[in-house]
């Protein structure tokens, strides 16, 4: 079982090229971090992907998930926020990263 | 209208690519044939995975990604592993896979295999062109990909309909690759790491495979000069730095040097720069924390805290964050930690001193290593397969010139060192290449000996020849209570026989100087040469000997030495 707290992660990934290929890759990595996926959302209907998911896990778990996935290169952007703190976001994308 | 494969030939010739690694077959011959009347010129290997591995060390000695074309299904799959070798070894090239037509996709056509699928996540990116005016913005940005940042491998998947396609040029379009922007250094990171750096006692710095790729030698020997800091390596990170520099105490780890493994043990501030710490390199994480403090500089933002969580995490390209670090050093700045280096270095004295009057009759390793040392030049290209004679390798093997070090690290890939071999002959036909093998090693992928008459690639080839895999046989021996299993190799080709099929010289050496004489001559007069030198698998223990998730001051040492790795010197550790 993962132990941590809760986060959401918002990931943007590019519609142009075989998305579905971009939502795999994604996939391939947030399998393999430690963290527990409670809910998952992959919205293809504009003209980016949008993937929203609640996610258990350690932050610098979560985090590292957040770094690989941002690697990706049809990764548009990716951020992750506590779920119970909304305030304390952290994006990621091209390169800084940011803390609000 | 020139078909799609056409204008990706054309288009390689203008991006200045003038060879392909590879194998033909059914689904790739639309772009074989579009080869047919360029320049590019074709090297047929006798198995997909040589091809990739040698185009692995190519993109290695050149920096730049070869293109390695196979055709679908078991073209494609025997691929797999050499993507896995790329990634981990952070080395660029780029593979074409052919295809079945896109009408066939899903229906199991004959050799149709879904390697987007299969190689997605051995990769750092892939391309399933399903457009024909895709395939050559496909590559150009597959080719930018593997040398973006970090490099690795891009695979395009490329079904047979699309590569026959007419395309109008006006048809093609930009693919939009969201490029990885490397950020500027942290200046105030930097700063603070450099702080812990001056205020402590026994710095060191731990190079990995990354200051290769950034080209920043230079920086990392300026900086240790400056702070008098020994310098220890990962296994890539071997190739990184000139081993006969006298910071240089060599690679630490499970087959690490002693000196390189007292040098961890002691510090308490460690600048890691370019490595993911790997667990051959530091053995146990929890302990390599313990009591220090960790600077990581790196890249790649996902290695920062991956394995080791730092004190100071520094995202940015190796050279710029070091050459930033040496701007800011006092200029009045003395050289300290003397007694630290010299106690290291007594260490390796001691050792080489043992090793020097143990009685070893017939071949040792370290010795066989040290003759071909001295008779291949400064600038010889190496590789290694994957076994003991590779640890041996990273113990007793010193490389003069950095970048001349090409060995799989990462994935441990037996088969590695020939293919490796011929890559680097390839990319560097005028610098003498060695490959250092082992018999279990040579015998998975030597049938692409067959490219050295072929394409006049005169390499040498030294197996370590002790009839067994070795490694996994000291494995059995030390903490296996000696069960051994499934390592020997009771019946072993002759390799003299084997040179001489491929019309390559082969030699059997019975003492030292045959073997010195017979690589000098190789050397010479540029001639292929395989050496098959017998050592003893009941002595051919690579020691120093760390287990597989020990710490440092866990480690095995040969029967009859022994030295405190723990530095007293200034009151340090008591």
């Amino acid at each position: 079982m993962v132990m941590g707290s809760d986060f959401s992660i918002e990931l943007t990934m590019s519609n142009e090229v075989n998305p579905l290929d971009a939502v795999v890759r994604a996939m391939n990595i947030i399998r393999r971090g430690k963290i527990a996926i409670n809910h998952i959302v992959i919205d293809m209907s504009d003209s980016v992907i949008r993937i929203s998911m609640a996610v258990r896990g350690e932050e610098d778990e979560v985090r590292w998930v957040c770094n690989k996935l941002d690697k990706l290169y049809d990764t548009v952007n990716v951020k992750y926020m506590p779920i119970e703190l909304q305030a304390n976001m952290v994006v990621m994308g091209n390169g800084k990263n940011i803390q609000r | 209208m020139p078909r799609a494969v056409d204008l990706l030939a054309r288009e390689m010739e203008r991006m200045g690519v003038d060879k392909v690694f590879g194998i033909i077959g059914g689904q790739i011959m639309p772009f074989f044939d579009a080869l047919y009347n360029t320049n590019i010129k074709v090297y047929m290997f006798r198995h997909e995975q040589g091809a990739i591995h040698a185009a692995d060390a190519y993109g290695r000695v050149t920096r730049r990604p070869m293109t390695v074309v196979v055709t679908s299904g078991p073209g494609a799959t025997n691929l797999v592993t050499g993507l896995a070798n790329a990634m981990m070894d952070s080395s660029p090239l780029i593979a074409i896979t052919g295809q079945v037509p896109t009408v066939f996709f899903g229906r199991d056509a004959f050799q149709e295999t879904d390697i987007v699928g299969t190689s997605m996540p051995i990769t750092k990116h892939t391309f399933m062109v399903k457009k024909p005016e895709d395939l050559v913005p496909a590559y150009k940005a597959a080719y930018e990909i593997s040398i973006d940042g970090r490099p690795g491998p891009v695979l395009i998947d490329t079904p047979r309909d699309v590569q026959l396609s007419e395309v109008r040029n006006s048809g093609i379009r930009e693919l939009r690759v969201y490029r990885k922007i490397v950020p500027e250094p942290d200046l105030s990171l930097i700063s603070y790491a450099l702080k812990l750096l001056l205020n402590a006692e026994r710095p060191i710095m731990l190079v990995g495979g990354g200051v290769c790729w950034s080209g920043a030698t230079n920086e990392v020997l300026t900086l240790a000069e400056l702070i008098g800091m020994p310098i220890v390596t990962t296994l890539p990170g071997k190739n990184c730095v000139p081993g006969n520099h006298p910071l240089v105490m060599g690679p630490a780890g499970m087959h690490g040097r002693l000196e390189a493994d007292a040098a961890l043990i002691n510090a308490d501030v460690i600048l890691a720069v370019g490595t993911r710490f790997s667990d051959r390199t530091v053995g146990n994480f929890n302990e390599f924390r313990r009591g220090r403090k960790i600077i990581h500089i790196d890249i790649d933002r996902s290695e920062i805290g991956k394995n080791v969580k730092p004190e100071v995490g520094i995202v940015g390209d190796a050279k710029a964050v070091l050459s930033m670090m040496i701007g800011m050093v006092p200029k009045a700045l003395e050289r300290r930690h003397d007694d630290f280096i010299r106690w290291l270095r007594s260490i390796k004295e001691s050792y080489e001193e043992y090793r020097s009057k143990v009685p070893f009759e017939g071949f040792a390793p370290w010795r066989v290593l040290k003759v071909l040392r001295e008779v291949m030049p400064p600038h010889a290209i190496t590789t290694t397969g994957v076994g003991s004679h590779q640890m041996w390798s990273e113990l007793h093997w010193d490389v003069y010139v950095p970048g001349t070090f090409i060995t799989s690290a990462g994935l441990g890939t037996m088969g590695f060192g020939i293919p490796a071999a011929l890559g680097a002959k390839i990319a560097r036909p005028d610098v003498p290449v060695l490959d250092i093998d082992g018999d279990g090693s040579f015998q998975m992928t030597m049938q692409n000996l067959a490219l050295v008459r072929e394409y006049n690639l005169p390499i040498i080839v030294a197996i370590f020849d002790n009839s067994t895999l070795m490694l996994v046989r000291h494995w059995q021996v030390m903490l296996y209570s000696r069960r051994i299993i499934a390592v020997d190799f009771n019946v072993n080709p002759d390799f003299m026989k084997i040179a001489e099929a491929y019309g390559i010289e082969g030699v059997r050496p019975s003492n030292y100087d045959e073997l010195r004489a017979s690589v000098a001559r190789a050397v010479r007069n540029n001639e292929p040469l395989i050496i098959d030198i017998t050592i003893d698998r009941e002595r051919d223990f690579v020691l120093p000997f760390v287990p597989s998730g020990k710490w440092l001051e866990e480690v095995i040492m040969p029967e009859g030495f022994h030295v405190n790795l723990r530095y007293v010197g200034d009151g340090y550790g008591k």
